[in-house]
């Protein structure tokens, strides 16, 4: 009993060493302990950082302003992306007009590969061709 | 309404949302708000926080402050009254509020403004706020996750056993999805944007909605400028706090802002400026209160009641039109 007493402290020092969140024991027989692990901590998340306060401002600056900027003109990110939808094929095509002659040899290949599947998937499989 | 009404007979707006609250906040002020010019005098021994250089405090903990030492409201007799520039629909009334001024903390019954019953007192349609709201989250979205298939993880060209004769299972190549380390086959592909764009008349209404909700909920203030004694952001925060704006508040102007605000809202996280440019809905639903200037009312009117009765674009609205400038 004494020794199950000192494993299982043993036990629970050893988990809140290395994690945060505490385990605890419950004796529930003459010498049965069950470890009960807690759910995680919720993690603190500051909702005001100038970020998340800014989020979504100058959005409306089409409607707002006089059209001179389209909120598309916001976005950020790879240039055959911004501003632009598409599916996975449509995407690949796009990236080779904008970026295809500057690409590293082996993703060019690669992307010329995804390019030449996606195509015979889409065109010449299934239901939809 | 008599000619030159005096501070203690003002009339109410009549909006809705005007009526006397009581308000209990978590932080134990005992103050009513009530009718103007009825002002309770437990105010002064509970309420104000500032130009406190005694260090008394009440049995709550609240510091308690000398009335005598409080700066002296300035009234002047002339109260501002606004009224609406664009041209009303008959069947409908304009919809009013206090015009409230931040020179002094207490300053909020500087006038009355009218505003535009189809901007500030349309259809509350929340499906729109929420249309709109998830549009702004997700239309400047571009996701970054991006998985090998087994085209693109390196090596896997050659059959790593014969097809009979070893015992083991057939297979062409060491990076086929059934193996460690293989490719992944629906897995995200590269960069993905989700760009779409609502129609410009939903985009509006959605503003109009947000604005409409914002004045019935109490929760618009119209200020007749962002004039300020002080720099000092703490005065910003007290002033917010007194006058029940909520925990954050957003401020927006056309004009360039002054010195004081700028400054003292700089050090403040949940009270920001923003340009009349950059409101939005997910802002409106985000910040507690609004504060909006006289002119930016006017700017928002004009830009947002010009969509109600425009022609359909014939070609993108950034080309020139003979029509309107």
């Amino acid at each position: 009993m004494g020794t199950l007493l000192q494993l299982a402290r043993w036990g629970l020092l050893g988990r809140s060493l290395s994690l945060v969140q505490t385990a605890r024991s419950l004796h529930c027989g003459v010498s049965s302990w069950i470890h009960v692990k807690l759910p995680p901590e919720p993690k603190e998340v500051d909702r005001w950082t100038e970020k998340r306060a800014l989020f979504g401002v100058y959005d409306n600056i089409g409607i707002l302003g006089d059209f001179q900027v389209h909120p598309k003109d916001l976005i950020t990110g790879p240039r055959w992306l911004q501003g632009w939808r598409g599916n996975e094929l449509q995407r690949c095509i796009r990236k080779k007009q904008f970026v295809g002659h500057r690409m590293f040899d082996q993703d060019y290949k690669n992307l010329n590969k995804r390019i030449r599947f996606l195509y015979r998937r889409f065109n010449r499989t299934g239901k939809h061709r | 309404m008599a000619a030159e009404p005096t501070r203690g007979s003002v009339p109410q707006p009549r909006t809705p949302g005007s009526r006397p609250i009581l308000l209990l906040q978590s932080h134990k002020l005992f103050f009513r708000r009530t009718r103007l010019g009825q002002r309770l005098s437990c105010a002064c021994v509970l309420g104000w926080p500032f130009l406190c250089s005694s260090g008394q405090r009440n049995a709550l903990g609240h510091r308690l402050i000398d009335y005598q030492e409080k700066p002296p409201l300035v009234i002047s007799s002339a109260p501002v009254l606004r009224g609406c520039h664009l041209a009303i629909p008959s069947h409908r009334t304009a919809v009013q509020a206090w015009v409230e001024s931040l020179r002094h903390y207490d300053d909020r019954h500087v006038g009355l403004a009218d505003l535009h019953p189809d901007v500030f007192a349309v259809m509350p349609r929340v499906d729109i706020l929420h249309t709109v709201a998830v549009w702004q989250r997700n239309y400047k979205r571009i996701s970054y996750a991006k998985v090998k298939t087994r085209a693109e993880v390196r090596g896997g060209g050659k059959k790593p056993w014969a097809q009979k004769g070893s015992g083991r299972a057939r297979h062409g190549s060491i990076r086929s999805p059934l193996w460690r380390g293989g490719g992944i086959i629906h897995g995200p592909r590269g960069p993905t944007s989700y760009y779409y764009m609502l129609p410009m008349k939903v985009r509006v209404l959605g503003l109009k909605v947000a604005l409409t909700a914002k004045l019935m909920q109490d929760n618009l203030h119209v200020v007749d400028g962002l004039d300020m004694p002080t720099f000092d952001p703490q005065y910003l925060a007290d002033l917010a706090q007194y006058r029940r704006w909520g925990q954050s508040v957003l401020i927006v102007d056309v004009n360039k802002m002054p010195e004081n605000i700028t400054k003292a809202a700089a050090s403040l996280k949940t009270i920001t400026l923003v340009p009349a440019l950059g409101l939005n809905v997910y802002s409106l639903l985000k910040y507690e209160t609004l504060v909006l200037t006289l002119d930016t009312l006017a700017f928002l009117e004009e830009k947002l009641l010009w969509h109600d009765s425009r022609y359909t674009a014939l070609y993108p609205f950034h080309l020139p039109y003979s029509d309107f400038p």
